[in-house]
């Protein structure tokens, strides 16, 4: 039975987590066990197969081609930014006339069509009427009352 | 000469040097390219994807912590770079459009036919081996043993614990010799 532990060290060894100490001690512990050797043989095989794939290599350019990109984004940012106040500054042209038709209306609602709301409409005769009896007020004599019609016919 | 080291071009690409960040591509770009490469298996898009990641790094480089390594940071938006391309595009791999792939990028004048045939047919194998592990495998196996990076990087980049690499390494590993087995054999 092969002892986990050492399992472990033998993968540590070829991921390069062992110290030369470390080292040293392992392959003298592969050394002496066959199991072990196998175990060994068979990491070593297949990294050693894996790391004979092949590499590609980056288009020449590479970094003429980065900062392009990077320009052309910042050329859509700031186009969208313009873009985007201009939106603001006709939305705002757009929201400001809104605001002032909706505070003309409630002002004319209220104010200038209060009287025709009431259902009452002031006319000239009601006006003399008031005018009259204001002044026969500020008299204080037995006249006051004559406003309110002839009162000889009923003395008689 | 002093060379400067990732860390502190990270920091002059911080502060706006593009000169910095042009370094910084110079030094990783390859790796970042291959690991793509061996992870999606598609020669075509694996350029594109890498200019991303590279674009990712530079619009968030001001979020870059000076106490992370830079390719541990530059790895793991590579790992969720390709994750999501994985989940958005269901990149389904089949061994024709590997060799397809492979066709494209052999320099077929450098070599006489039967290296070529050699070379092509060790590739088929090895990335068609790759393709059949679960995504955690196949990136704890291909930043490890690729991309040599170390465990605890490795962990950092995939957002798990050191023990979980070493268990993800050690199951693609028994699955890898699975299959590679009668090829690895033939090898003295």
């Amino acid at each position: 039975m092969i002892d986990e532990k050492i399992i472990n060290q033998i993968e540590d060894y070829f991921s390069g987590e062992l110290n030369d100490e470390e080292s040293k001690s392992l392959l003298l512990k592969v050394e002496d066990s066959d199991e072990l050797r196998k175990h060994f043989e068979e990491s070593n095989k297949l990294w050693s197969y894996m790391a004979s794939a092949e590499t590609i290599e980056p288009s020449p350019d590479y970094i003429r081609r980065f900062w392009k990109i990077v320009s052309s984004n910042e050329e859509k940012k700031s186009r969208s930014f313009f873009q985007f106040n201009f939106m603001n500054k006709k939305w705002t042209f757009v929201s400001s006339l809104a605001v002032i038709l909706l505070l003309s209306t409630i002002i004319v609602n209220n104010f200038v069509l209060e009287e025709e709301k009431s259902g009452y409409v002031y006319e000239e005769d009601d006006e003399l009427l008031i005018h009259n009896l204001e002044e026969a007020l500020s008299k204080n004599t037995p006249d006051v009352l004559n406003v309110y019609g002839p009162w000889e016919d009923i003395e008689n | 000469m002093h060379t400067e080291s990732d860390h502190e071009l990270a920091l002059r690409a911080k502060s706006g040097d593009e000169s910095a960040f042009n370094e910084l591509m110079r030094r990783h770009y390859k790796g970042i390219l291959n690991f793509v490469y061996k992870f999606t298996y598609k020669a075509d898009i694996c350029e594109d994807l890498t200019q991303e990641v590279f674009l990712r790094v530079y619009k968030s480089i001001n979020t870059y912590e000076p106490q992370a390594k830079f390719s541990t940071w530059l790895y793991k938006i590579a790992t969720n770079l390709c994750l999501t391309n994985l989940k958005k595009k269901n990149l389904n791999i089949s061994l024709d459009e590997i060799r397809e792939n492979i066709g494209d990028l052999e320099d077929i004048k450098s070599e006489n036919a039967q290296n070529l045939m050699q070379r092509k047919q060790l590739n088929d194998r090895v990335l068609k081996a790759i393709s059949t592990l679960p995504e955690k495998e196949r990136l704890a196996i291909t930043l490890c043993k690729y991309q040599g990076l170390s465990y605890l990087e490795v962990s950092e980049a995939l957002n798990c614990s050191v023990g979980a690499v070493k268990t993800h390494i050690f199951r693609g590993r028994s699955k890898l010799i699975g299959i590679l087995k009668p090829h690895i054999d033939e090898i003295n």
